[in-house]
């Protein structure tokens, strides 16, 4: 394995000013060109490289990145030249992420919940509009930058979905829970735009009243209840959120992606009106869910299974009396 | 690294001539052969690289009362082995990434824990369980053989078998399988620590998402991941006649119940390769390593906690 950069060293062109990341796929450093310019270097762990099916996705996946031009998405970089081991140039962008930004903030105000949201889905609605998905839209993954805009950074899942192995630390740790996974996602799906949406849908949920919709102390329990558990009511946490916002969320958040906003575009044109929305628009069904796990039925068989046990064993002991007797 | 032989139990170092090797098949027939009362195993294991990656990560060792046998499957040829004694252990390892240094992790993790229990008297799921913490707590300190630095981070699966008396212990650590066939009926003895195969488990997804699910080779628990180790075990019985396989994922997510079945009914070298093979013709692209185990006699019964006999045949008295 190539040792970690140090502040100072070269790497080609570019010189190292420090470490800001070390990731479960890359380490993240902060370098300057050789016109002094500020990028990011993302250099992916040997072992990704090593992995020829998963370092060609992770390529595929940062050439169709590159194509992505929008001033709500961190921009990778193509200075070209030769490079001594494969890694990516990104723009750097100044702020800190949004997870920094809730901690230090707590749950935001309406309108700038609303517009963070809306910034955020204005640039998933373009990538959209390229026929490219994120799949991995959450808080860690977003920067805001000192004057609160939102910007998109890391179109890298491919790497995540194609690793060969990874272990759950390794998740927990450097990817944090799976708050922001849709259903079809924990199902072991691909995902695509509709995803993005109920990703943008719990980042709103959570923007307004500070938590995620599905807690639980382990990832396996978030990920069943995102299955089995309907949405929990953004109003009946808060009752202050205006009925629009509790629409737009509920829609984001269902379980079918047919019933989500075809795509963020579609998200962000509600919430620049959501004042003014039609809520008779907003009709939900009831949703099918699969039983719930562990299950209801569980307790109710053990009771019946010992019950009919019971049962026959004093059958059986009526029946083997009755034959002593009748010797 | 210490010796193959390194710790083996004194009492059986007399029998036979200590070996970096495995013994010679016929040498240790004749061992086994004199003493009825022991446990006599025939045994073929393969390991390898396969036709994408550059390393191999997987590793597997084995210990008998000839010793400890730690060289794997060099040159990836199928190593057949016959192996026998009062007490015969066999643990196969997948290596995690985790910068590269997965197939350090597994060798290490190997030696450590076929180490621990060759040592000792009678090798239980206790001993089991003690030499996986033991390995648990070197990968965490980064204590790597053949590394020159304590870097921790890589982390292995591992699978061990410790056939003993007339049972087996069997305890798991990721998705290295553990396949049985009895009576013609091959039956999955482990239990997968993925993340699919949790889900699958829990009722949120159905077989057929599992199959393919993206969450399949990622691993809940490992060896070297957490200062609490969680261990799946059991003890079971074992009859002469008995088959056993062990598989990394490499290796069994090709395969079909028929698959297994036709390379249990084959001499075991035969079946290693054919399952190899067929794993590999399905396309699997990973590291793909089997052991797979024919047991022809087994030792004397004692009290133990095996029990998986169905009662009605511990009732009525032997196999049909």
């Amino acid at each position: 394995m190539s040792a970690a950069l140090i502040a100072g060293e070269k790497l080609d062109r570019y010189t190292i000013v420090e470490a800001i990341g070390h990731g479960a796929f890359s380490d993240v450093y902060l370098a300057t060109d050789p016109k002094g310019a500020q990028v990011v270097l993302k250099c992916p762990h040997e072992g990704i490289i090593g992995d020829v099916a998963t370092f060609d996705r992770f390529r595929r996946e940062m050439e169709i990145a590159r194509r992505l031009d929008h001033p709500g998405i961190q921009r990778s970089l193509d200075p070209g030249g030769d490079r001594t081991r494969p890694y990516l140039v990104m723009q750097y962008v100044e702020g800190e992420t949004l997870r920094e930004y809730l901690v230090r903030r707590g749950h935001l105000p309406i309108a700038e919940a609303v517009a963070l949201v809306d910034g955020l889905a204005d640039a998933m609605g373009y990538a959209h509009g390229q026929g490219i998905t994120h799949r991995d839209l959450k808080p860690e993954n977003v920067l805001v930058t000192p004057d609160g805009r939102p910007i998109v950074t890391d179109f890298g899942i491919a790497l995540i979905a194609g690793a060969r192995r990874l272990t759950w630390r390794w998740l927990t740790s450097q990817m944090g829970t799976p708050d922001y996974m849709a259903p079809e996602q924990v199902q072991g799906e691909r995902g695509d735009a509709r995803t993005d949406v109920y990703a943008l849908g719990v980042i709103l949920f959570e923007l307004l009243v500070g938590r995620v919709p599905w807690e639980g102390d382990n990832p396996l329990s978030i990920m069943n209840q995102a299955v089995t558990r309907p949405a929990p009511s953004l109003r009946e946490l808060d009752p202050t959120i205006p009925p629009p916002l509790d629409a737009i969320v509920r829609k984001c958040l269902r379980k079918d992606p047919a019933e989500r906003y075809p795509d963020a575009a579609a998200l962000s044109a509600d919430l620049e009106s959501w004042k003014d929305l039609d809520l008779s628009r907003f009709v939900f069904a009831a949703e099918e869910m699969p039983p719930s796990p562990a299950g209801r039925r569980g307790p109710i068989l053990l009771v019946a299974g010992i019950s009919l046990g019971f049962l026959g064993a004093s059958a059986l002991f009526v029946l083997l009396v009755a034959l002593l007797q009748h010797h | 690294m210490a010796g193959p032989t390194g710790n083996r139990p004194q009492s059986l170092a007399t029998t036979t001539a200590p070996s970096a090797a495995p013994p010679s098949l016929a040498d240790d027939v004749s061992i086994a052969a004199s003493d009825v009362e022991q446990l006599r195993l025939r045994v073929a294991v393969l390991s390898v690289v396969g036709p994408v990656r550059e390393t191999n990560e997987d590793h597997l060792g084995w210990f008998d009362a000839a010793g400890l046998d730690l060289a794997g499957t060099p040159g990836e040829e199928v190593r057949s082995v016959a192996l026998g004694g009062p007490a015969v252990g066999l643990m196969m390892a997948d290596g995690l990434g985790g910068h590269g240094r997965g197939d350090l992790a597994s060798r290490t993790a190997t030696r450590i824990v076929l180490q621990a229990l060759a040592a000792a008297p009678r090798p239980g799921l206790g001993e089991v369980r003690a030499a996986l913490e033991l390995a648990n707590g070197a990968l965490l300190a980064g204590e790597l053989d053949g590394a020159s630095d304590h870097r921790p981070g890589p982390q292995t699966t591992a699978t061990v078998l410790v056939f003993m008396d007339d049972s087996v212990q069997i305890a798991n650590v990721g998705d290295t399988r553990l396949y049985r066939m009895r009576d013609d009926v091959v039956e999955l003895l482990t239990k997968d620590h993925s993340q699919a195969a949790e889900l699958l488990r829990m009722k949120v997804i159905k077989p057929h998402q599992a199959r393919n699910h993206p969450g399949r080779h990622l691993l809940t628990r490992s060896v070297g991941a957490d200062l609490t180790l969680r261990v799946e075990s059991v003890a079971r019985a074992v009859y002469p006649g008995d088959c056993y396989a062990v598989c990394t994922d490499g290796c069994w997510s090709g395969l079909e119940q028929e698959d297994l079945e036709a390379a249990f009914s084959e001499d075991p070298a035969v079946g290693a390769r054919r399952l190899v093979e067929r794993a590999i013709d399905m396309g699997g692209d990973d590291n793909a390593s089997v052991a797979i185990i024919h047991v022809d006699a087994v030792g004397a019964s004692r009290d133990s906690d095996a029990s998986d006999r169905p009662f009605w045949r511990r009732f009525f008295g032997n196999r049909p």
